[in-house]
């Protein structure tokens, strides 16, 4: 197998960025983490049952799947996350 | 992306203007944007799912026959049944239908409906025809439109050029093909066919509700605030009337045949005798002309936009002097004229929460046709003002943690919950 330089160098940029953000949900403060990649975002957030995790292109989306087990909707999702950074 | 619109093709007086379909895109792909939303959710939402061109003889009162053009478009279906209105306009053409349509499917989502998007035309002077033709060309319309609407597939109502007798040949013709009674497959019919106290006036309603909050935002309350209304239509007369109701004073409307003002206030119940009287309110009573251009530079609180599309637009937003611009017809400010507009600190309500409450009343048509039980006209605008207020909260809500403009916001909601929809529906097959 070929390997190509390209591949093998070390990044310039960081290949992820980690964006925290709080949900509050009945009293209880929760950290919801986001990481951003080049091609989407993944979200997790602790829930009773353990940390649940949703993945898309849209960092909303993606935080939408992972408040879900919440019973955060879009619309809050959208008002919780505010302004977002660009995959 | 090419957009060929004869209106802009022939060089006219719109030849400046963006299309109805350039401008659905362009809010589209803005939301699209802000959302970040995958390259294939954008592909399949940027374009309708299905559409029908039909061409229908119709036979004349004088004998001769004439050949009409139809459309129907489905934009998006994945919220639930396809909604929309069926136009009659001269100028309707397959491009402003796809926008209309599209237009629904984030009117639907916004408000929380459980519909998608659809809209239907036929290029035709209503005014034109007597009775018996307009009866003539809307079953025929319907027939060609058998089998593809229906109470759990696409729902058509009333729009520009339509109203509820229109719905109710529509629904008899349905009916008489089906063998039986089909009150569902249309709203906006008239009440005593099963259609919903209130929806007449839903739409105005809506618009004033949603008016009266953005005022709200500024301080300025709807009694006593001065107002203009372009187009005294199904959704013109409707909010006119009402906001005088709540003590709106009524400076100047317009409409298809000339416009009248009087700084003193005008009576909506003598504009509509005029109308009714005349088939235009120019030249009512106590009246003075006003043209449109003049209507809409006028310096007044509230603004409301209940014609067609492309009023305001890049070239004449600098002229608008009002506080709040509620948009009652769909599409009525053009994408470049909303940066002008929100530099010159005008409030904008946006078509799809200001309009909404006409599919919101279809809404709970369908749903007391479903369950074949009538509601009472004040539940009917209690409701009414619960969902559409609870959407210009959500609206409001994202617009201020995001710092975005209010279209803005309502387009992320809609079409991040129609792309939510989607993807949890999965792909097929």
């Amino acid at each position: 197998m070929t390997r190509t330089p390209e591949l093998d160098a070390p990044a310039a940029e960081p290949t992820f960025e980690v964006i925290r953000r709080f949900v509050v949900v009945r009293g209880v403060r929760r950290p919801l983490r986001l990481v951003r990649f080049a091609t989407g975002w993944v979200a997790s957030v602790e829930t009773e049952s353990g940390p649940s995790v949703g993945t898309d292109h849209s960092p909303y989306l993606a935080a939408r799947r992972a408040l879900e087990p919440l019973g955060i909707d879009l619309v809050d999702t959208l008002t919780l996350l505010g302004p977002m950074p660009r995959s | 992306m090419t957009v060929t619109d004869p209106r802009v093709e022939a060089g006219g007086r719109d030849a400046k203007r963006l299309t109805a379909l350039e401008s659905a895109l362009a809010q589209f792909d803005r939301a699209a944007e802000h959302l970040q939303l995958a390259p294939e959710t954008r592909a399949i939402l940027r374009v309708p799912k299905r559409e029908w061109t039909v061409n229908f003889p119709v036979t004349m009162d004088d004998g001769h026959v004439e050949v009409f053009t139809g459309y129907r478009v489905q934009h998006n279906v994945s919220r639930g049944p396809a909604k929309g209105g069926i136009r009659f306009h001269p100028a309707a053409d397959l491009d402003e239908v796809r926008a209309l349509a599209m237009w629904m499917t984030w009117k639907c989502a916004l408000v929380d409906v459980p519909f998608g998007g659809a809209k239907g035309g036929v290029t035709i002077d209503p005014r034109s025809l007597s009775q018996g033709e307009l009866q003539r060309v809307t079953r025929r319309f319907a027939t060609e439109l058998q089998g593809i609407i229906g109470p759990e597939t696409d729902i058509p109502a009333p729009d520009v050029g339509t109203n509820a007798q229109v719905m109710a040949w529509l629904m008899d013709t349905v009916s008489m093909h089906a063998g039986y009674t089909v009150p569902g497959v249309v709203t906006g019919k008239p009440v005593d066919l099963g259609g919903s106290e209130g929806r007449a006036d839903a739409t105005g309603m809506g618009v004033m509700f949603t008016a009266e909050r953005a005022l709200a935002e500024l301080g300025i309350s709807l009694d006593g605030a001065t107002v203009a209304v372009q187009g005294f239509g199904n959704v013109g007369e409707a909010a006119t009337r009402l906001i005088h109701e709540q003590g709106g004073k009524i400076v100047a409307v317009t409409d298809v045949g000339g416009g009248v003002a009087n700084p003193a206030g005008l009576d909506p119940a003598r504009l509509l005798a005029h109308l009714k009287e005349t088939g235009s309110i120019a030249g009512a009573p106590d009246t003075r002309p006003i043209d449109n251009d003049a209507l809409m530079a006028l310096d007044v609180d509230l603004l409301v936009l209940a014609a067609l599309e492309g009023q305001v637009t890049g070239a004449n937003a600098h002229t608008i002097q009002a506080r709040v611009l509620a948009e009652g017809a769909n599409g009525p400010v053009t994408p470049d004229a909303d940066p002008i507009l929100a530099e010159r600190g005008v409030v904008t309500v946006p078509d799809i929460l200001c309009n909404a409450g006409g599919v919101i009343v279809s809404y709970f048509e369908w749903v007391q046709n479903l369950q074949s039980f009538a509601w009472p006209a004040d539940e009917v605008a209690e409701r009414l003002r619960l969902v559409i207020g609870r959407a210009y909260d959500q609206v409001a809500e994202m617009r201020d943690a995001q710092g975005i403009d209010a279209r803005l916001a309502a387009h992320a909601i809609a079409v991040g919950r129609v792309a939510e929809a989607q993807q949890i529906r999965g792909r097929y097959p």
